[in-house]
């Protein structure tokens, strides 16, 4: 199951979050990518490519509808795409297939052509939105070409999800490109996979970086980076916790001592990346959930939301702590990610109650403690974390239930925001539409709906293209939950009271490369 | 020795300079027998003889005589637990800082085993967190610093300079926390803190005219102590019952409490009853201070009233009701007494003494069925604190964490 081969892919890379990224009573189909033979070279070169070759075949470049991945490409051969709908004609017609090589350079290599192509059909499902600021860099604010009618005037300002290739550039690692397919179509979600993917990833960039003759190492290597993390942003918007990372990196690469020899600076950097991950996200996460479990004593009921890597293992830890207490899973639509917590607390005999967000009122007044992830902690004290984070906080205060929040200090970050509009990520419109057996919208959607009721993820881009014109749908990521509503932050390296976020920060920076990059 | 123990014996050896009773003696042990050292300590001393520290000693055991040789001199508790680490320290003959710091840890837990008997039962958050401080501060490790015996002495030297700072801890919260007190002001306190007596004392010394107002803290009766205290020094008081603080506070001006321990969230864990009064008086707006040394800063988290250790008590041996207001020996209520409290003294006229037998609960078929729990302190949450008065200045509540967080890193 590519459950099993993408934790062993990425055990690799030691990260322990990995079971979390196949896909556990998921129906997203992003899951199929590792289900593929070809993926456990998580990192390793060209690793999707046999696959790509298998869907071309038989492929007609007729107009895409939603290829999801490659495992419904397969089925249906005639739906994986030689080409793809470009986003600025979503909602119009589109009258043909390849208006792909947008960004590709004209005359590209056969075994180029073939990877993009390879890309599309892997990444087509969800295909990069922009970033909001480094994308400008690159001159293709897609967000702009966006169908006006569907974008909510309130997130105008955000990178909008798009149906654009995550076509690649000639010269990018394969292993940022793999990662890029991954980010994009779902399976590396989560702020601690996914950053540490990411580094790992670069790590391997750096490892193959070879220096250009008369280049100074610590300013070309940082040049040869940018490409890979504007792919990688393209593929998904970059979470707070990927931008400090990548700070960090961009950090240790300029302060680099300018008399080393590239292969020895090479070395140090990827020496750093494994500290990095190692002691910032995986180590933290595993001493933030000793600290966390200790705070869950007998008797307890934890009220989680979603799926949070160190909620994860801070209850199989008070479990294996031989503590007795009963976990309610809170899920919501459209991720469902609370199902695969639920998977693993039932795999570790958790007593467990699984609802939706909506029934979270009526059982609040049973629950004895909240536990929350977080992506960022803001040095005002907010909490930016899944969508939905805040309405479960906000009701635990209202019935004096202390919510916790765990934070790997990694994730702090010296923004202040005050509502979950000024930064967001919007997520694909579509999957709010999804249906789950239920009757679509519309009736175009209905008929969209039966004629793909196998093929759920198929549907939900038919059912986009026929809302109509005066429907819009908002499908954002996360939400901002305010200082008043978190009781405690558990991290690495102790609990503290939200209001103590800067002094972390301003402690942690003494030792740190204070370099600032604009991302 | 069992293979699995260091090579290494640390020595110990403690030798009292003035006190007649500490032998000079030294034990050889390392850290796997300290649970030997604490199985081989004095029986517990019962907690109907509180204070038993001031009574001779009554155990061989080195180290709790150097204890009680420093608690006899009046100092608070946590910081003779200290000025014991330090003797430790000093005749440590441990030569490497990893035996030093054994020794301080054996010591430690010996101490924090020993203040839990004496405190009847429940380890003082105040004295763990002093002495952890204390460890933390003194054998903080310096690279500057070329050989053991150096850094020895300079632990030594930061010790006496941590005890040194402990002691002048509550001059300074005086100094600082006087000023709040003004003319013509009630002030309510809950419960015996010697350091918010301090600064009502030294308020009253620079000539401000404030009344003050006192619960009698049940079921100990500290009010009465701190009444006499401040009778003492010439304020006017006022006991009154803990359930009368809603009915009191709309004439009180300011609350001022100590604090058994100030924990991370800027909150503080004191005597119970203090989370009711410090709730009505931010019902009623009125501010609410805290007076506390900083070494009661502890790193703890209290999310919940549960998550206070040891605290309910179910000793029925310990009266739950003794009748107060006269039983205490020489706690005449002083000052003026109000309606409430006359009521009161008429009704309690027919009970006995303090540790008597309770007349209310003595008889009766339904008491035998009965529970009844007895909790010694409470958590008061930071959003009921104003500010609190420490030696390191005047801190609002969330300053707290970020103090802690410099002495821990």
């Amino acid at each position: 199951m590519g459950d099993d081969e993408l934790s062993t892919s990425l055990s690799e890379m030691s990260l322990t979050g990995s079971r979390s990224l196949g896909g556990i009573g998921d129906d997203r189909p992003g899951s199929a990518l590792s289900s593929s033979p070809a993926s456990p070279g998580f990192v390793g070169k060209g690793t999707l490519r046999p696959k790509h070759k298998q869907q071309q075949s038989g492929a007609s470049p007729t107009r895409v509808r939603k290829s999801s991945s490659p495992k419904s490409g397969k089925g249906g051969g005639g739906k994986a795409s030689g080409g793809v709908k470009e986003d600025r004609n979503r909602g119009r017609d589109v009258s043909s297939g390849t208006t792909t090589s947008r960004n590709t350079p004209g005359g590209s290599s056969r075994c180029e052509s073939e990877r993009t192509q390879g890309h599309i059909s892997a990444g087509a499902k969800r295909q990069g939105p922009q970033s909001h600021r480094g994308a400008r860099a690159e001159s293709e604010d897609w967000g702009r070409h966006q169908a006006p009618s569907k974008m909510i005037h309130l997130f105008s300002h955000l990178p909008q999800y798009s149906k654009r290739s995550t076509q690649s550039k000639s010269d990018l690692h394969p292993a940022i490109e793999t990662l890029g397919l991954l980010y994009a179509d779902g399976s590396v979600r989560g702020s601690n996979a996914r950053t540490a993917a990411m580094l790992l990833a670069f790590k391997e960039v750096v490892r193959e970086y070879q220096l250009p003759p008369g280049e100074v190492l610590r300013l070309d290597l940082d040049k040869a980076l940018k490409p890979h993390i504007q792919y990688l942003i393209n593929c998904r918007p970059h979470s707070i916790a990927m931008g400090n990372a990548i700070k960090w990196l961009r950090g240790r690469i300029h302060s680099l001592d300018p008399e080393a020899g590239p292969a020895e600076a090479k070395e140090s950097i990827v020496e750093a990346i494994d500290a990095y991950v190692e002691e910032r996200i995986t180590f933290a996460a595993k001493t933030l959930a000793e600290v966390t479990a200790n705070k869950i004593s007998d008797g307890d009921v934890v009220l989680v939301y979603g799926r949070s890597y160190s909620v994860e293992l801070t209850l199989l830890r008070a479990k294996a702590q031989g503590k007795k207490f009963r976990v309610l899973v809170v899920d919501s639509r459209p991720l469902l990610e609370g199902r695969r917590l639920l998977a693993s607390l039932s795999r570790a005999n958790i007593p467990s109650t699984y609802l939706n967000l909506n029934a979270v009122s009526y059982v609040m007044r049973g629950v004895s403690k909240v536990l929350l992830g977080v992506a960022a902690m803001l040095s005002n004290g907010a909490v930016i974390s899944r969508a939905g984070t805040a309405v479960v906080a906000m009701l635990a205060r209202r019935f004096n239930i202390p919510a916790i929040f765990c934070c790997e200090t990694y994730k702090f970050s010296d923004k202040v925001q005050l509502d979950s509009i000024c930064w967001n990520e919007v997520g694909d419109p579509a999957e709010l539409l999804r249906p789950a057996g239920g009757p679509g919208v519309t009736r175009q959607m209905e008929q969209a709906h039966s004629l793909q009721k196998d093929k759920p993820g198929i549907a939900a881009s038919e059912l986009t293209a026929s809302l109509p014109q005066r429907l819009k749908l908002l499908n954002i990521r996360y939400d901002l939950t305010p200082m008043k509503y978190v009781s405690l932050v558990i991290t690495e390296v102790g609990m503290i009271p939200p209001t103590s976020v800067p002094v972390l920060l301003r402690e942690s920076s003494k030792d740190d490369v204070n370099v600032n990059f604009e991302f | 020795m069992p293979a699995h123990m260091p090579s290494v014996l640390f020595a110990y050896s403690y030798h009292s300079d003035a006190l007649s009773y500490s032998l000079p003696c030294t034990i050889y042990f390392d850290t796997a027998n300290a649970p030997v050292m604490e199985a081989a300590l004095e029986p517990s001393i019962p907690p109907s003889n509180l204070p038993s520290h001031s009574s001779a000693p009554s155990s061989d055991d080195p180290l709790l005589s150097v204890f009680r040789s420093h608690l006899e001199k009046n100092v608070p508790v946590p910081i003779a637990g200290v000025q014991t680490l330090l003797h430790v320290m000093s005749s440590s003959r441990a030569v490497t800082i990893m035996g030093i710091q054994n020794d301080l840890k054996a010591a430690t837990s010996e101490l924090i085993e020993y203040e839990r008997r004496i405190s009847g039962g429940r380890a003082s958050i105040s004295f763990r967190a002093c002495v952890e401080l204390f460890f933390r501060y003194a054998t903080r490790k310096n690279d500057d610093v070329p050989d053991f015996e150096t850094l020895n002495k300079l632990f030594i030297a930061r010790g006496h300079h941590f005890v040194a700072n402990a002691l002048k801890s509550r001059l300074g919260i005086a100094e600082l926390g006087h000023s709040f007190v003004q003319d013509g002001m009630m002030i309510l306190t809950h419960g015996r803190s010697e350091v918010v007596t301090g600064v009502l004392i030294r308020a009253a010394q620079s000539n401000k005219n404030f009344t003050v107002m006192v619960t009698e803290g049940r079921p100990e009766g500290s009010g009465f102590k701190a009444a006499e205290r401040l009778t003492e020094a010439g304020i006017p008081v006022t006991v009154i019952l803990d359930s009368a603080a809603a009915y009191f506070m709309e004439r009180v001006d300011i609350v001022l409490l100590g604090a058994e321990g100030v924990v991370e969230s800027g909150g503080i864990v004191n005597k119970i009853g203090t989370c009711q009064l410090a709730m009505v008086a931010k019902l009623y707006n009125k501010p609410l201070y805290v007076a506390a040394e900083s070494y009661k800063f502890a790193r703890l988290y209290p999310l919940t009233q549960a998550d206070l250790e040891d605290n309910v008590d179910n000793d029925v041996e310990k009266p739950l009701f003794p009748p107060l207001l006269t039983g205490i020996e020489g706690g005449t209520a002083t000052g003026k007494v109000e309606e409430g409290e006359g009521r009161h003294r008429q009704e309690r006229g027919s009970s006995g003494n303090l540790l008597g037998k309770n007349t209310i609960f003595d008889s009766g078929p339904g008491v035998a069925a009965m529970t009844t729990k007895n909790p010694s302190c409470d958590y008061t949450p930071a959003q009921y604190i104003s500010l609190l008065f420490t030696d390191l200045g005047i801190l609002t509540p969330a300053a707290v964490s970020d103090e802690l967080i410099k002495l821990y890193q």
